[in-house]
């Protein structure tokens, strides 16, 4: 049956490898990331990406950012310059947490007016309490998860692209965060998530999408895909 | 393009508050880093050994607060591919913000330094007169000049990781030959007319006729200066434009 959802990106046979920079020719070496990726993300998807380590997941959803580009084959984006929700590895360590909500905001190419109504919002979302003016660089792992989502959250509008942002983060921190998310698909966004979590999957996932050794395998239903990447 | 200005801006401001609130002194750095740099070139270049110039020391001022600018945006430029690679991993962001937020933090605390050169001049034997009007042209042309040689070195050096070190050297070697220790034109003339080639030594030439002897700037100077920075900056655009998808790609 056809999908009769708009294409929010097509991606076609995309290869894309890493290069160790040398300074003569004879010293340079690619490793490749990605070799064969073919499949369409449609607006409204809630679209997990799963695989072991190394397979490709974060290059797959930095091609989707814009960020890199394919060697060969093509990545049609309907929204430039999406920003991935990680762990906070844009802040800048030396600032506040409220500074680097501006800078990131900017960054992300959203308004200025938008980042200030929305800067209280944040703030109080991410938790984190008079730490908000102290410098990043004094923030856990999952103060820094926090404060990321909670950017995100309120500063991408369009398209979600999360990095296992799970991962870091406390219980509290992942029920509130999946219930948040649960509440951004309900107004349609698209969320491209990255994530080893199954149960993560199972909740919030309507697609996945298996990549292995950079090839993405052919689609199954959410259950069925876990299956095989369980068992594989 | 706006938003690129924006993304500057803020990123400029940022750099400066973050530098402030890291050491005890904060912004006094900016006024103390030229003069302790002053110091120690004057030590070494008129106590050690006697130079008979009066106006030395506004003379090797004007040479340390204008290299001073220079050499750190260039050092800089030339690593920031490298050091903002963790932010481009996350953003897709125009790399020429980043060499050009650079130039611009550089740009502001050489401003103070530069401002209270100007205070001094008076005291220190130069002139402040209807020519200093010329400062402002000669500013704008040591910005330009600097963010465009720093945009062609943030596009190249990462694809030589050993050039950032190169660099690092070549920089010694052109400040003994831009004439921030001595007078360029006391060099016999064949060497001087290979030496004026070097904008840099060029430009701080520049400042010093305007600040030490009162007069305006040569044209011709002025106007190789200008299209040199024109062609650097379109240039370095032009490069890191076009390897703007593979700096997050090299490990």
């Amino acid at each position: 049956m056809m999908n009769t959802k708009k294409i929010v990106y097509d991606i076609q046979h995309i290869e894309m490898n890493y290069i160790k920079s040398a300074t003569f020719p004879w010293q340079k070496k690619k490793f490749p990331a990605l070799k064969d990726v073919n499949f369409q993300i449609y607006a409204g998807d809630v679209l997990g990406i799963i695989g072991r380590n190394g397979a490709g997941k974060s290059t797959l959803l930095r091609l989707l950012a814009g960020i890199l580009a394919p060697d060969t084959g093509e990545v049609i984006r309907k929204y430039q310059h999406i920003g991935i929700l990680s762990f906070g590895s844009a802040f800048e360590d030396r600032l506040s947490g409220r500074q680097n909500i501006m800078l990131q905001g900017i960054q992300s190419g959203v308004p200025r007016k938008i980042i200030c109504e929305n800067e209280d919002a944040i703030i109080e979302l991410a938790g984190l309490g008079v730490f908000i003016d102290q410098p990043i660089k004094v923030y856990s792992t999952g103060m820094r998860a926090r404060l990321g989502f909670a950017i995100a959250y309120y500063l991408h509008s369009q398209v979600l692209l999360i990095d296992e942002v799970f991962v870091a983060g406390d219980d509290e921190f992942q029920k509130k965060a999946g219930l948040l998310i649960t509440q951004k698909i309900q107004s349609g966004i698209t969320v491209i998530m990255v994530t080893h979590d199954m149960g993560v999957v199972r909740h919030l996932c309507t697609r996945v999408i298996q990549i292995e050794q950079g090839v993405s395998l052919p689609e199954l239903p959410v259950e069925e895909s876990i299956n095989r990447y369980q068992n594989s | 393009m706006f938003q690129n200005i924006n993304i500057i801006y803020y990123r400029t401001l940022a750099e400066l508050k973050a530098e402030a609130s890291n050491s005890f002194a904060g912004y006094i750095w900016w006024v103390l880093q030229p003069l302790l740099a002053l110091a120690v070139y004057y030590t070494a270049f008129h106590w050690l050994i006697p130079n008979p110039d009066q106006n030395f020391v506004l003379f090797l001022f004007i040479g340390i607060t204008v290299w001073q600018f220079w050499a750190n945006t260039l050092l800089r430029s030339s690593s920031s591919m490298i050091v903002y690679r963790p932010l481009m991993l996350q953003l897709d962001i125009e790399k020429y913000v980043f060499p050009v937020s650079i130039c611009c933090v550089n740009f502001i605390k050489f401003t103070v330094a530069f401002v209270l050169l100007l205070v001094l001049t008076p005291v220190l034997g130069g002139i402040l007169g209807c020519s200093a009007i010329h400062l402002l042209e000669l500013l704008i042309l040591l910005f330009l000049l600097t963010c465009g040689t720093g945009m062609i070195l943030a596009a190249i050096a990462p694809f030589f990781p050993d050039l950032i070190m190169v660099i690092d050297f070549l920089l010694h070697l052109m400040m003994f030959l831009s004439g921030v220790f001595f007078d360029l034109t006391l060099l016999p003339k064949e060497i001087q007319k290979l030496l004026f080639w070097n904008p840099i030594a060029s430009l701080m030439t520049q400042f010093r006729k305007v600040l030490m002897d009162g007069s305006v700037p040569e044209w011709n100077t002025i106007s190789y200066i200008f299209l040199l920075s024109i062609l650097l900056l379109f240039g370095g655009g032009g490069l890191l434009k076009l390897f703007s998808r593979k700096y997050p790609r090299l490990t």
